[in-house]
């Protein structure tokens, strides 16, 4: 979860051990799993967590007094429909330590793709005792994300098929084609991203069909080496991705398109890639070839 | 028919064969090869029940009212988009009966703009760019559901006092997902903007909406207004407001 400055003081993390997310199933209860199999938007998940929060130490870590109301929240974000709701409210009561069991049912209306469950410890009505206390009214002090998926999308590149010969005549004799829209860097990247494979091509037919030899190995990274640099050189053409830590939770195309920059070149700002590319184009052509592996099979 | 419904998906690559042949026909020709299904397209295997085509008629006609209440077929003149927009997302919002989840489908957007009616596409995007007319977030029917979703149903809707929102407005709630995903967070921010244009502050609404949705975004980083009450978040906005008006002020001054 990207780490957010919070403009007053927060307690240390440990004042709040949150026992992680339970899914309850026909079977009993499980832990929420990476991918929730069998989902589709009718299903209704009930979802439980035990959170114990150390409220005498945060408050005092927080420069709160005794008197603040604290609850904890839940909100749910999907990113295939960009919704995003609570979920849960539960006030914690004026205990020095207190476990709170969370419970709530989820259904899926407006759902889909990933799931990202933020738990929250808020002040409702904070009280400041000391100077760098929060005063506003919500103020997270603590935050915790779990994630699931839900239709199975936990490593699904956005990817289908289709006859070149119908669709793109003038390139029947392609094997894929990458779409990268960047005209709104805040949509979704798996909107904004497809990958569309030729099924005319008879390598690619036994690709699809899940053929595995040495052509279709080959394919694969050809593939895979062709879109990271398609990726890559869109990245460094838009001005919406800057420079700064990646996000490992960003779902926005130029969030996105700034962690595969930094996947492949760690140590390196776009700014400074940007000059690389104008002034030696073949080490970052060179440097793709060797990170995406693209001749590792022919060893 | 109740619950839920599914519509048609027609995948992307079939979108863009299906634009191919469109490219040269006039939107009388669009009209007339509606079409109610594709070999193509097909809903959703789960999570309702598929739209029969009585309904998908009912909505063609819907669209089409709509259209020719804006002046369809004439052009519509610049600035007077939202006589089509609003009235249409409306319609698309409360005749689809169709789930959020569905509703984030490219494949069934495209669906609806290449097949059911081709031909709303091209008149309300002339110049008919791919990401208007397939179903992706900026499709021309698309966005207006979403609206709806978020701000309606009767995008038409003002206070006395106050006119219903324009295409910067909606854009600048719509596009960040952090207020626009939230229909609560989404109908406070757009109320609070109400609320200044009565206020008679001086300044364009749209410059006012633009101040307050940036200056809202910062605090929502540390402040969960999830937990706010409507008084609360309500008082949150106004001093928002109040901040906007001050900083567009002290901008206008060192221009001036």
């Amino acid at each position: 979860m990207k780490q957010t400055i919070a403009p007053f003081a927060v307690p240390s993390t440990d004042v709040v051990n949150h026992g992680g997310w339970r899914l309850g199933t026909a079977d009993g209860e499980i832990s929420l799993p990476v991918d929730v199999e069998h989902w589709d938007y009718q299903t209704v998940l009930r979802l439980s967590a035990p959170v114990s929060v150390d409220r005498a130490r945060a408050l005092d870590e927080a420069g709160l007094s005794p008197d603040t109301d604290l609850a904890v929240l839940v909100t749910v974000r999907s990113d295939h429909t960009g919704c995003q709701r609570r979920v849960a409210l539960v006030a914690v009561p004026p205990q020095a330590r207190y476990d709170l069991a969370i419970e709530f049912e989820l259904d899926g209306h407006d759902l889909g793709g990933r799931l990202d469950l933020d738990t929250l410890l808020v002040a409702t009505a904070p009280v400041p005792a000391r100077a760098l206390a929060a005063r506003r009214p919500a103020s997270i002090l603590w935050r915790a994300r779990h994630r699931t998926h839900l239709e199975g999308q936990s490593s699904r590149f956005p990817t289908d098929s289709a006859e070149f010969a119908l669709s793109r005549p003038s390139q029947a004799d392609a094997g894929w084609v990458l779409q990268v829209d960047l005209t709104d860097p805040d949509a979704s990247f798996m909107s904004s991203v497809r990958l569309t494979l030729n099924s005319g091509q008879p390598i690619v037919q036994d690709l699809l069909r899940g053929a595995s030899d040495l052509r279709t190995a080959f394919l694969r990274r050809a593939i895979n080496w062709d879109v990271t640099r398609q990726l890559a050189l869109a990245a460094l053409s838009s001005a919406d991705v800057h420079d700064g830590p990646p996000d490992p939770d960003a779902t926005s195309v130029a969030g996105v398109l700034r962690n595969i920059l930094a996947a492949v070149w760690p140590h390196d700002e776009p700014t400074v890639l940007r000059r690389r590319l104008q002034d030696d184009p073949g080490s970052l052509e060179v440097h793709l070839q060797s990170q995406t592996r693209l001749f590792a099979a022919a060893r | 028919m109740t619950g839920p419904l599914l519509y048609p998906r027609l995948p992307r690559e079939e979108g863009r064969k299906l634009l191919l042949g469109q490219a040269g026909m006039d939107l009388d020709g669009l009209a007339r090869s509606a079409q109610l299904d594709h070999p193509a397209a097909a809903p959703a295997a789960t999570g309702g029940r598929p739209v029969d085509p009585e309904k998908l008629l009912d909505l063609r006609d819907t669209i089409r009212s709509v259209a020719v209440q804006a002046g369809y077929p004439g052009a519509l003149r610049r600035g007077s988009e939202q006589l089509f927009d609003r009235p249409c997302g409306t319609a698309l919002f409360e005749r689809m009966m169709i789930v959020p989840a569905d509703a984030a489908s490219e494949d069934v957007w495209t669906f609806l703009s290449l097949v059911l009616v081709p031909e709303i596409g091209p008149w309300r995007f002339p110049e008919r760019a791919e990401d208007r007319m397939l179903g992706r977030p900026r499709n021309v029917m698309r966005r207006l559901w979403w609206r709806a979703w978020a701000l309606g149903p009767d995008l038409d809707f003002s206070p006395d006092g106050c006119t219903p929102f324009g295409e910067d407005e909606f854009v600048g709630i719509m596009e960040r997902p952090s207020i626009g995903g939230n229909p609560r967070t989404a109908r406070a921010v757009r109320d609070a903007i109400w609320r200044l244009e009565l206020a008679r502050t001086g300044f364009g609404r749209s410059d006012l909406a633009r101040e307050v949705t940036r200056r809202f975004r910062a605090f929502m980083s540390h402040i969960a207004v999830d937990a706010l009450d409507d008084r609360e978040l309500h008082g949150l906005l106004d001093e928002v407001g109040v901040a906007a008006v001050r900083a567009i002020s002290i901008n206008r001054d060192r221009q001036a």
